[in-house]
């Protein structure tokens, strides 16, 4: 109509358009890796036909396939082991410090780059002259996923209400019951959230299980990482695909099963 | 257990980090009925609710429920009720789980559990959402869950924190004649603590007026609004206009009303310092020939109106007086008015 509205609808037109390449730059490289793990010939660039062949032989015994088992059971332990321990280490952070050192200190190896973590892990178990192999990646990985678990539970406990307990405490109960029954249900969607981003981190962590691992027991990041020196291979492309369907199942699990909890059980 | 008193408070001192929240606190409260513990935020009552619940240690002194010493019991064994003001129902249960949770804490039996369940639920009228969520709940419900939730355990003492104030002027009339009906029929002792006067005085037998930590007078609600015996408990309850003035042989000369008849402090000497605390009510517009009381004039500045009543603000020397009138008064701004005094009822207090 006016010259406004015409320059209203132009920077639309052009927001839109922004927010069309952004997507492009997200996914392009994923959608380029799904389609070139159904490429039936070794090229990563040409295409030279439909197959399934790489899927048969990504998931065909291998170093591929002993890298997966490691990662997930080094995924499966750490996660078991951080729930438990930053569970409790965000409830002592919450109930018996004051000020922020004590809440920073606990959360902070999340942020702390790996390779200082790598590192230190590693000098670490040199001192006490501790054999590294897939037991001291677990460990390694679950120092950092303690943090993360400890960093979502505090974020919760935060907003949780105080006086839940109070009440509890009121309506006769022991100290185990009120946790059991009320700070624990509370804390569940938390927990859950801080498991899962703890796992899918811990599966693709690469650093600290490069420095922390013994040669026979590499995760599947380092295996895929000595794969690829040489060149992307396509059993590489179709691993990396059912990589990618598989967190993007865990992602819309989380959405319509986690997020439904945390809202529901807000006061 | 020298009384029938339920709860007996002797010297209770307690601290708050680094304030002083209770100073010798004294207070008997008897069985059955409500008592308020009212006080602006920062008098203590809060504190107070929280060492009778157990929450907050005493540093001092003695707390005993029915002849029990309750300092050494823990929180949960102590049989003292409580209701919160954010109601804090645990958000994960239903309506009959929130109820059930302090009987299944006491280990009675699944049928002993349910029946009394049951017989709460009733009891608030909310037989239709014994299985909703508290979020599904309106306000007024949540906070009858609540009460059934102390209630079924049968406390022999119900602290409630601010009960009204979280509900909007339409619930809280219903509320409270609620809130009487629960006392009446289960015979408990309901403690409030509220900032909230109004709240007090409705519900409330006998007040406790807490300041800075020390309680500043103990009362009917009508004693406490009547005869109040200082001026921050005259302005604390209820409205009222305080006149400086000084005690003469006559009664009390207040500054631009002249010398008035009125009851002085007891064993005031002539030429002390003193307030008239004058309510609404005690002083009316328009001068009336031979009527009781005192007369003075002032200058008419205006009125708000109270639906069924109004108040107007007069100007009498320095004082802006209130004055409560039967409906709207229709003077000119700045129009001289006679006022009447109830100078019978005007309670003057030592300044």
């Amino acid at each position: 109509m006016s010259a406004v509205s015409a320059g209203r609808v132009r920077g639309r037109i052009l927001s839109r358009i922004a927010l069309a390449l952004l997507y492009v730059f997200l996914y392009v490289p994923i959608i380029v890796v799904i389609a070139m793990s159904f490429n039936s010939g070794r090229s990563v660039l040409r295409w030279e036909g439909f197959s399934l062949d790489w899927y048969v032989k990504a998931f065909s015994p291998g170093p591929l396939m002993s890298g997966l088992q490691v990662t997930l059971i080094v995924a499966f332990a750490s996660t078991a082991i951080a729930v438990v321990l930053g569970t409790m280490l965000a409830i002592g952070v919450y109930r018996y410090t004051r000020g922020p050192l004590a809440r920073s200190l606990a959360t902070l190896p999340a942020f702390i780059p790996d390779i200082l973590l790598g590192i230190g892990i590693l000098s670490m178990f040199g001192v006490v002259k501790f054999a590294i192999g897939m037991h001291s990646v677990i460990l390694a990985h679950a120092s950092f996923e303690i943090a993360i678990v400890a960093a979502v539970l505090l974020a919760r406990l935060g907003s949780m209400d105080r006086s839940l307990e109070e009440a509890s405490t009121n309506l006769g109960a022991s100290g185990a019951m009120t946790f059991l029954r009320v700070v624990l249900p509370q804390l569940a969607p938390a927990i859950v959230a801080g498991a899962a981003l703890g796992f899918t981190l811990s599966l693709d962590e690469f650093l600290m299980a490069f420095f922390t691992t013994s040669t026979n027991s590499q995760t599947l990041p380092i295996q895929i990482y000595s794969m690829v020196r040489f060149g992307v291979t396509p059993e590489v492309n179709a691993l990396a695909a059912v990589m990618f369907v598989v967190s993007l199942g865990a992602v819309l699990l989380a959405q319509r099963i986690i997020m439904p909890l945390m809202f529901r059980r807000k006061p | 257990m020298t009384s029938t008193h339920l709860l007996t408070i002797r010297g209770l001192q307690a601290h708050y980090g680094q304030t002083h929240a209770l100073k010798d606190i004294d207070l008997d409260i008897e069985a059955g009925g409500m008592f308020a513990i009212l006080g602006p935020s920062g008098s203590g009552k809060s504190t107070l609710l929280r060492v009778i619940a157990g929450f907050e240690q005493a540093t001092e002194g003695e707390l005993m429920l029915d002849g029990r010493d309750l300092l050494s019991v823990p929180a949960n064994k102590r049989e003292v009720g409580l209701m919160f003001q954010s109601y804090a129902l645990f958000p994960h249960m239903s309506v009959a789980k929130n109820i059930a949770y302090g009987l299944e804490a006491e280990r009675l039996s699944r049928t002993e559990v349910k029946s009394r369940v049951a017989e709460a639920i009733e009891m608030i009228g909310l037989e239709h959402l014994a299985d909703r969520r508290p979020a599904q709940l309106s306000g007024g419900q949540r906070q009858r869950v609540a009460l059934a939730r102390s209630i079924v355990k049968r406390p022999k003492l119900l602290l409630l924190d601010e009960p009204l104030s979280a509900l909007d002027r339409q619930l809280r009339v219903g509320m409270q004649s609620e809130l009487k009906r629960l006392q009446r029929e289960t015979g408990m002792t309901f403690v409030i603590v509220t900032h909230d006067q109004e709240e007090a005085m409705s519900l409330a037998d006998r007040v406790a007026l807490l300041r800075d930590g020390r309680i500043e007078q103990l009362g009917t609600p009508a004693e406490l609004y009547e005869r109040p015996n200082s001026r921050f408990c005259a302005e604390f309850i209820g409205n009222s206009t305080i006149v400086e003035g000084e005690t003469v042989s006559e009664g009390v000369l207040l500054a631009g009303f002249g010398v008035l008849p009125l009851g002085v402090p007891k064993g005031s000497s002539i030429g002390e310092r003193v307030l008239a605390v004058i309510r609404p009510e005690q002083v009316h517009l328009g001068a009336v020939a031979g009527a009781h009381g005192a007369q003075v004039r002032g200058t008419f500045e205006g009125a708000s109106y109270l639906g069924g009543a109004a108040d107007a603000e007069v100007q009498v020397g320095d004082t802006a007086l209130t004055v409560r009138c039967p409906s709207m008064p229709h003077f000119e701004h700045g129009a001289e008015v006679g006022v009447r005094l109830d100078t019978a009822d005007i309670r003057v207090i030592a300044a």
